[in-house]
């Protein structure tokens, strides 16, 4: 937080707390502000710290107890014991606040370690998996094999495949989060995106429209994108997977992947998109992954402005995503007759 | 095309030059003339073994890969250079692309796309997708980058092979959208590199922009 926020967030509280206790005093007894009383301690000690929180926990006190005072007379004894619990009440109210503000502050540290930790092995591993990648993918191509090295060597180069692929969803999605500028958008037909993603799985059946779609995009992220649900789709089910796409009337281009798989429960619909949000539980826990991959279509979706969602019927019951962009087509002049996928 | 494409491979990273190699060896159109773990050793390699492409990795020992490749395009203009990177990072590709290579690969992709790059770097084309050109072409018009070299007379058509190669089309794909053949696509796209004196396609691209013709 930058000190000139700092600077005017503490001057308001000083000037709030006096103005308080004069309304307080100018309202009498029948309102209370024992809430209002309360708010600038909070404030100070989120915002500021502890040591200014007891400060402004210590004013509020004293201007509390002079606007109770001057209107409401009570014993000495009386006067002095409210006043003092309140002022601890504030004061223990500081501590716990900024104790939270500390903890919260130190578990954002950390996960920003833990992602640059992540970033830096993924960085790391990258040239000697490659290297590995690349010796077993000459082995699988040497024509003196025999059947059980051929089958090792495709363990091998599997395996290998696997982990540069982990180390690029890392990196991939730390540069994501980093902002939008490695985005090199251009305008192309969402179709032939989809249509060679298509043509690479015999369980999909594509449906797409005669017309164009033509959106203004990442082309390398989008088809990451998509194919991360696509795959998803088909880790997840056993039988055919439907995608269609269309251009709706508003100008939104929609990309609608079905699966016929286990399911998933409200629940889970919820963190599906969350970073790590793989889903785990006896129906999952033999299919590989980290939870990245719908992470990064989330990332990728919203940095331009679309939207990806997810529902489904429940366990067993299949599942269906979503992937919406903004079209590159002025809606006025998109030509008519392109049906929506949904009503 | 040559019949057999002779190819050096510059890394420093010795198991993974090694694999590529012992990868390429199992394609009969590819032959690995050289292998090199270090810049001078490159250029030298490059002058006494001649070959048609180049795999260059950027984190080389003695000097960054892509500052050589204006070195490798003055003794072999016809080569193709292919830049080995581990991460797709804006400045580096900007140097290559605007120093002449015809592309670049990842290493984490190499195992997969090795042998493809090399056929197609052999074959004129530029290795380099859509998305990663158009953000390049972006930033370069952000940093108001512009050549002062004024921009040559180019026909409708040499425009419109330009305007094509920039949206990351092949020679195929070109001569099937223009309705022209092969041969006419190449010979188009020969006369545009000489006329932005490019060494290659993405370079001519580069310059394009540079001088306001795309």
């Amino acid at each position: 937080m930058n000190t000139r926020f700092k600077t005017i967030v503490a001057t308001s509280l000083l000037l709030v707390v006096p103005a308080l206790g004069l309304i307080d005093l100018a309202t009498g007894l029948e309102y209370s502000f024992s809430l209002f009383y309360v708010l600038p301690t909070v404030a100070a000690a989120w915002y500021i710290g502890r040591n200014f929180g007891i400060g402004v926990a210590i004013l509020t006190g004293l201007t509390w107890w002079y606007a109770e005072s001057a209107v409401r007379i009570a014993s000495l004894p009386a006067s002095i014991w409210n006043r003092g619990t309140r002022l601890l009440i504030l004061v223990a109210l500081a501590f716990l606040v900024d104790l939270i503000r500390r903890h919260q502050e130190d578990l954002r540290r950390l996960l920003v370690q833990r992602d640059e930790f992540l970033s830096l092995v993924a960085h790391e591993v990258r040239a000697p998996v490659s290297a590995i990648e690349v010796l077993a993918a000459g082995l699988a191509r040497a024509p003196a094999l025999g059947a059980d090295e051929r089958r090792t060597v495709g363990q091998l180069l599997e395996q290998a495949h696997g982990l540069t692929g982990l180390a690029e969803d890392l990196l991939a999605v730390a540069q994501l989060e980093g902002g939008s500028d490695h985005l090199g958008p251009s305008t192309f037909d969402l179709r032939a995106v989809l249509t060679e993603l298509c043509a690479n799985e015999p369980r999909v059946d594509c449906t797409l429209p005669d017309r164009p779609i033509p959106v203004y995009a990442d082309r390398d992220k989008i088809r990451s994108a998509a194919l991360n649900v696509l795959s998803n789709a088909l880790k997840f089910s056993q039988g055919s997977v439907e995608v269609e796409a269309a251009l709706w009337h508003d100008g939104r281009a929609v990309v609608r992947v079905t699966d016929h798989g286990i399911g998933l429960e409200p629940d889970e619909v919820r963190r599906l998109f969350r970073k790590y949000g793989r889903i785990r539980n006896t129906l999952t826990r033999h299919i590989p992954g980290v939870g990245l991959g719908l992470y990064f279509t989330y990332l990728v979706m919203t940095a331009h402005g679309g939207r990806v969602g997810a529902t489904s019927a429940g366990r067993g019951k299949g599942s269906t995503f979503e992937l919406e962009l903004p079209s590159a087509v002025i809606p006025g002049d998109r030509p008519a007759g392109i049906t929506p996928i949904r009503a | 095309m040559p019949e057999t494409i002779r190819v050096l491979i510059v890394d420093d990273h010795q198991v993974l030059a090694e694999g590529l190699r012992a990868l390429i060896a199992t394609s009969s159109d590819l032959e690995v003339v050289g292998l090199a773990h270090s810049a001078a050793a490159g250029l030298s390699e490059a002058q006494t073994a001649r070959p048609d492409v180049i795999l260059l990795d950027h984190h080389l020992p003695d000097r960054a890969g892509v500052d050589i490749i204006p070195e490798l395009k003055q003794l072999l203009p016809d080569t193709a250079v292919i830049v080995l990177t581990s991460e797709d990072s804006d400045d580096v590709l900007a140097r290559a692309f605007e120093a002449g290579a015809a592309g670049y690969l990842l290493k984490t992709k190499a195992a997969g796309q090795v042998i493809d790059a090399i056929r197609d770097a052999a074959g004129g084309e530029m290795l380099v997708s859509e998305g990663v050109l158009s953000r390049l072409l972006r930033q370069q018009r952000t940093r108001g980058i512009r050549d002062a070299k004024a921009a040559p007379q180019l026909t409708d058509r040499e425009l419109e092979v330009l305007r094509q190669i920039a949206s990351g089309l092949g020679t195929r794909a070109i001569a099937q959208e223009l309705g022209l053949t092969v041969s006419t696509v190449r010979t188009y796209v020969q006369i545009v590199l000489r006329k932005l004196d490019a060494h290659s396609r993405l370079q001519a691209v580069m310059r394009a922009h540079d001088r306001g013709l795309l």
